[in-house]
């Protein structure tokens, strides 16, 4: 998969991950999809997306 | 479970001699673009929440929105200095305006060692430990250490940031570790010997005396599990040939290296070609400056290191002093287009030595032989080689009207002192009034009686 394909697909599991992650009041949910967000915006940094420098301040765009 | 199931990783990732190809040989004009946009972006961020850069940046006059070129971040952006921050937490413990989170994001707290005087405080989110950790596995990645591989950890952990952040990288990796915290040395050799690990982390001096404990126990360490040894914290394997040699020879295993600074990052992950590191060109933005003169130095000639972080969005570090003496290539054999430090750091700008692991400053030194009452200004620091280990004696000689019966007083009160506010024992000797040699101009205060080959570049 090319560096492109995969940052949509990432993106695309952002947005998922945090549909989830606001539609449960699950404290142990929120918290694992919260290191998830954070794994996801990792993944894209290191594939040269620049979104930035915190995840939960590229939720805020 | 099969090897090609360990630790998440496929059969073609697993042979890969990169951890991440796609970014360690992007071609230099992307690089430079990415780079461009994350400092415009950390810019904007250290701005808006940190007290400390609004008010640096105002006074500097810096406009971050002019900031359209990487030049007009070396030339506009104004440098920062450890010195600045001490301060500002000195004033206003523990952090000061330097923090740019709200503090109960604060996930882990770091000191470095205070050799200097006082540890600077170190604040990081949790995310900002997992992408500092990320930079010792490119390294060991590149080394041919994967997930089945063991890591024992020859040091004890305190608050020191270096070794904390090998354990978040090797949690990334998904290597097994084995802390040896609050082992001796003796200790160490048996747990290995028992637990069978195949890394060993620890400084380059103390593996090597490791090696010699070993020996003295009658244990034959060369051919024990371990393959790799790993290390940080003062000149090793790939800075110093002799000690490539050494290592390799003591613990019949490959030894490599990386470059870290306990505020920014392990930055600089060691190169396949064993003789320097390659930065983190996803975590960090350096560039080299004459030291003196204030201009960019090109690259293959020696400048000071200045670093610009991307992960420590508690407390940014912009355009930052190392005070490492470096010589950036912008290309290597190992396929890597992230800049290369060869020969790791050449020398320092204030004339910092490694004393067992423990950084020591002459000038830290300096200021407590001038609060002892009884010491004179007349003193040499000693550099020599005891144990596979680098050693300072420090030389003195007494006020002259002190009675000689009292100087070996005067020599333990030294060495309290020191050890107490530097944390590191180092020797000390009383010499004769009116020993020690006068200079008319310069005086020379530092005598390195180490082996040449055991010193930095620069200091031979």
């Amino acid at each position: 998969m090319q560096p492109d394909e995969m940052i949509g697909k990432l993106t695309e599991a952002r947005r998922l991950l945090r549909e989830v992650r606001d539609g449960t009041d699950l404290p142990q949910i929120q918290s694992i999809l919260g290191h998830a967000d954070q794994n996801l915006h990792w993944a894209l940094w290191n594939l040269g997306e620049v979104d930035g420098l915190r995840p939960e301040l590229s939720e805020e765009h | 479970m099969t090897a090609a199931t360990i630790g998440h990783f496929s059969e073609a990732a697993r042979q890969s001699g990169y951890w991440n190809r796609h970014t360690e040989t992007m071609p230099r004009p992307q690089l430079d673009a990415l780079h461009l946009g994350k400092l415009r972006q950390l810019l904007a961020y250290a701005y808006a929440n940190s007290p400390f850069y609004r008010r640096h940046f105002d006074r500097a006059g810096l406009d971050i929105e002019a900031v359209r070129s990487l030049d007009d971040f070396k030339q506009r952006v104004p440098l920062t200095d450890k010195a600045d921050f001490l301060h500002l937490q000195a004033d206003s413990p523990p952090y000061g305006p330097t923090l740019s989170i709200p503090e109960e994001m604060i996930a882990h707290h770091c000191e470095t060692s205070g050799t200097t005087g006082v540890p600077l405080a170190i604040p990081y989110t949790l995310y900002d430990t997992e992408r500092y950790g990320e930079s010792w596995v490119y390294g060991m990645w590149a080394q041919g250490i994967r997930p089945e591989d063991s890591c024992y950890f020859a040091f004890n952990w305190g608050n020191f940031a270096g070794f904390w952040s090998c354990y978040w990288g090797i949690r990334r990796l998904g290597c097994r570790l084995i802390s040896g915290g609050g082992a001796d040395s003796r200790g160490h050799v048996e747990n290995i010997m028992r637990m069978r690990p195949t890394v060993l982390v620890s400084t380059p001096t103390f593996a090597l005396r490791l090696a010699q404990v070993a020996a003295e126990m009658g244990v034959d360490i060369r051919n024990s599990t371990i393959r790799h040894t790993y290390h940080a914290g003062e000149p090793g394997p790939f800075a110093l040939p002799a000690m490539r040699r050494a290592l390799d020879e003591a613990w019949g295993a490959q030894s490599g290296e990386l470059l870290g600074i306990a505020e920014v990052d392990a930055f600089a992950p060691g190169c396949p070609e064993r003789d320097g590191v390659h930065v983190n060109e996803m975590n960090v933005f350096c560039w080299s400056r004459d030291p003196i003169g204030g201009q960019e130095t090109a690259a293959g000639e020696i400048g000071e290191n200045i670093i610009t972080s991307y992960v420590n969005s508690a407390q940014p570090l912009i355009n930052y002093h190392t005070h490492d003496l470096v010589r950036r290539q912008r290309s290597c054999a190992c396929g890597r287009t992230w800049d290369k430090l060869d020969g790791v750091v050449l020398g320092r700008t204030d004339f910092m030595m490694t004393v067992r692991g423990t950084n020591v400053y002459p000038t830290a030194v300096e200021n407590i032989l001038g609060e002892i009452d009884g010491v004179s200004h007349y003193y040499q620091l000693v550099l020599s080689r005891q144990d596979e280990n680098d050693m300072m004696t420090v030389a003195f000689e007494p006020d002259p009207g002190i009675d000689p019966g009292r100087w070996d007083g005067l020599a333990e009160r030294l060495g309290q002192a020191i050890h107490q506010r530097l944390h590191v024992r180092l020797e000390t000797e009383v010499v004769a009034p009116e020993s020690l040699p006068r200079f008319e101009l310069k005086t020379q205060r530092i005598i390195d009686n180490r082996p040449k080959e055991l010193r930095r570049e620069l200091d031979r």
